[in-house]
């Protein structure tokens, strides 16, 4: 960029009447509304439906914003400076190096939001840990995802986080999602009956998701056998419910047929 | 319309026809004596709710004199008691079980007679029978069941033309035949009307038929209750009189048919259905529970099912029938629908 187009753009700035604030301020309010509706008028529609549709629906509520924030700055580009090459390069160079001094990780945030967009390391009702925080994504914001977690806290976590932590995503975009529930037993049992016990327990769930497959895994432990159930809850918000009611009604199959669970002696109560 | 009249235009369905067309239907196999295949020795008849596959595979045994094996107790299925099984062996006459969806609970200890059940249908121990089946019930036990599938039959839905015929077939008494059947807002003949008026090219006939028959899914029983809720003995307002007079001229008596957009069909929330999911799918497995019996198979307790089936039953999406809770006709298309779309195991119908 040359001292001629700086002074162009200069020139053009000077020039800005008050015909083009007024349009830059409308545009700007405008679009915020139109943001706030869809943040709003999405969700709603998202929860009239169900499974995966719900979840292609909440998808398009960070899209939406991003092509109506893109659309606003270049109809306010438009009346700040004549759209020429040089006029341009010079805007977003400028933008840049003020971005990139005076709020270095704020920009990271909002490019890596523009990031998670694209390679969708997570989406509007994914199940996400990052950073030991695991919860529901509620919203994408432009710097930060919203998450709520199962005690019913929201967290805010900045995009940032892409660059250089381990996203887990427990049901990435689908509705399948993966739960288990744990077993102790005391090792003198028939384990073949217990896995058939098990099984049926999950099988029976009336949360299961009987077109996923039910895995029993069985590992011996010095202090007992370990059982896990592996299985899919219909829907991953009930998660929580599908495990509890595994672990109720295993509990009760298991005393039902005479299985005797695994007790360890508390630490106290061994120590002389 | 009073009650008597609904009751003589479209009475309870008599299920001597379809006991005829399963006649046909197994002529081959009733006359085979020694079965090559033991898998063969039972067959499966599987029909949607409301389909009446128990009222008619019952009429169907005593029409033959087979044996009709009723289900076992709840406390046989959950205690997982053969005894009951056993007593089947012990006799060799035929037999027909109408409902094999009363004899599992989907529960941990609701399935092992069921499978001892159907690994004995399969290997041909327990000799030559029929067994009825309900198709959300077959749906479950499929996936609970490893065995091949058997050989199963099902009816064909209703269309158009079957329910039309069926419901001008069912129409009792010989003052009915001059008995036409219109379009309350329009005037369109619903039924075919009588041979000497077809020819009138004026003639309208309206969609309500087709319509019906692709909102019950060609369910029989569904149609036959939507069927029942939409005759009146008066048109709507709007029609005029000429249009409404015309049939005396013919020397026919009209029927009142409520235009389809206006039958009181139930609107449930989507919350409510969202909440109550689990309940309705429970119900649909079953093909009905008591309320004792619901609570056990759900994450609820008896108080809070019992809250449950209350709402439910004011959005007419259950009925009771004695002493058990079941999908009502009119609820049941809706019920399926959202099932279907919230992931739940739907049934193949």
């Amino acid at each position: 960029m040359n001292d001629d187009s700086i002074h162009r753009l200069a020139m053009n700035l000077s020039h800005l009447g008050q015909t083009a604030l007024v349009q830059m301020l409308l545009i700007a309010v405008t679009v915020w509304l139109l943001i706030s509706l869809i943040q709003r008028l999405v969700p709603a529609l998202a929860s009239r439906l169900s499974g995966r549709h719900r979840l292609h629906a909440l998808a398009l509520v960070p899209v939406l914003r991003l092509l109506a924030i893109a659309a606003a700055f270049l109809l306010i580009l438009q009346r700040i400076v004549e759209p020429t090459f040089e006029n341009l390069v010079g805007v977003l160079g400028a933008l840049g190096l003020a971005l990139g001094f005076a709020a270095k990780d704020y920009a990271s945030s909002l490019i890596a939001g523009i990031v998670a967009l694209y390679e969708l390391p997570y989406r509007p009702g994914d199940w996400i840990e990052v950073d030991g925080i695991y919860g529901e994504v509620r919203t994408i914001g432009m710097r930060t995802v919203e998450i709520v977690t199962p005690e019913d806290t929201v967290a805010h976590i900045p995009h940032l986080k892409l660059w250089n932590q381990a996203i887990l995503n427990a049901n990435d975009g689908s509705q399948y999602l993966q739960c288990e529930a744990d077993f102790y037993l005391h090792p003198h049992h028939d384990a073949a009956q217990v896995h058939r016990i098990l099984h049926d327990v999950a099988l029976t769930s009336p949360l299961l998701q009987i077109d996923r497959s039910i895995n029993v895994i069985v590992r011996e432990k010095p202090f007992g056998t370990h059982y896990r159930i592996k299985a899919y809850p219909l829907d991953p918000r009930q998660q929580f419910a599908f495990v509890t009611d595994l672990t109720v009604r295993g509990k009760a199959a298991l005393r039902d047929a005479g299985m005797a669970l695994a007790s360890v002696p508390a630490i106290a109560e061994q120590s002389p | 319309m009073p009650e008597a009249q609904i009751e003589r235009i479209v009475p309870t369905p008599d299920w001597q026809p379809a006991v005829a067309a399963l006649d046909d239907t197994l002529t081959e196999w009733l006359v085979i004596e020694h079965l090559s295949n033991p898998s063969h020795a039972c067959v499966f008849v599987i029909a949607p709710p409301h389909g009446g596959h128990g009222d008619m595979l019952t009429a169907w045994a005593r029409h033959h004199d087979w044996r009709i094996v009723n289900p076992p107790k709840l406390e046989q299925i959950l205690t997982q008691d053969l005894t009951w099984l056993e007593e089947q062996v012990r006799h060799p006459s035929p037999w027909v079980l109408p409902n094999l969806e009363r004899c599992y609970l989907r529960h941990a200890s609701g399935l092992e007679l069921v499978r001892h059940l159907l690994d004995r249908s399969h290997t041909g121990s327990l000799g030559r029978g029929i067994i009825g089946c309900d198709s959300w019930a077959w749906a479950f036990l499929r996936k609970a069941w490893n065995g091949p599938e058997p050989p199963a039959l099902a009816a064909q839905g209703f269309d158009q033309q079957c329910l039309a015929r069926w419901f001008q077939d069912s129409i009792a008494g010989s003052e009915m035949d001059r008995l036409v059947f219109r379009q309350a807002d329009s005037g369109a003949y619903v039924l075919p009307p009588p041979a000497d008026m077809i020819e009138d090219k004026s003639i309208k006939t309206s969609e309500f038929l087709p319509i019906l028959a692709a909102h019950v899914r060609g369910i029989p029983g569904i149609a036959h209750a939507i069927w029942r809720a939409s005759l009146r003995t008066t048109p709507d307002e709007t029609l005029s009189d000429t249009a409404a007079n015309e049939d005396s001229a013919n020397q026919c008596s009209t029927v009142w048919v409520t235009p389809w957009h206006q039958i009181r069909q139930p609107t449930p929330t989507s919350a409510l259905l969202r909440e109550q999911a689990t309940l309705l799918h429970t119900l649909l497995l079953h093909a009905g529970l008591t309320r004792a019996t619901l609570a056990p198979l759900l994450p609820l307790a008896l108080s809070s099912a019992e809250a449950a089936l209350a709402r439910l039953e004011d959005a007419d999406l259950v009925i009771r029938h004695e002493n058990e809770w079941r999908i009502s006709p009119m609820g049941y298309p809706i019920v399926r629908r959202f099932l279907r779309d919230d992931g739940y195991l739907i049934d193949g119908f």
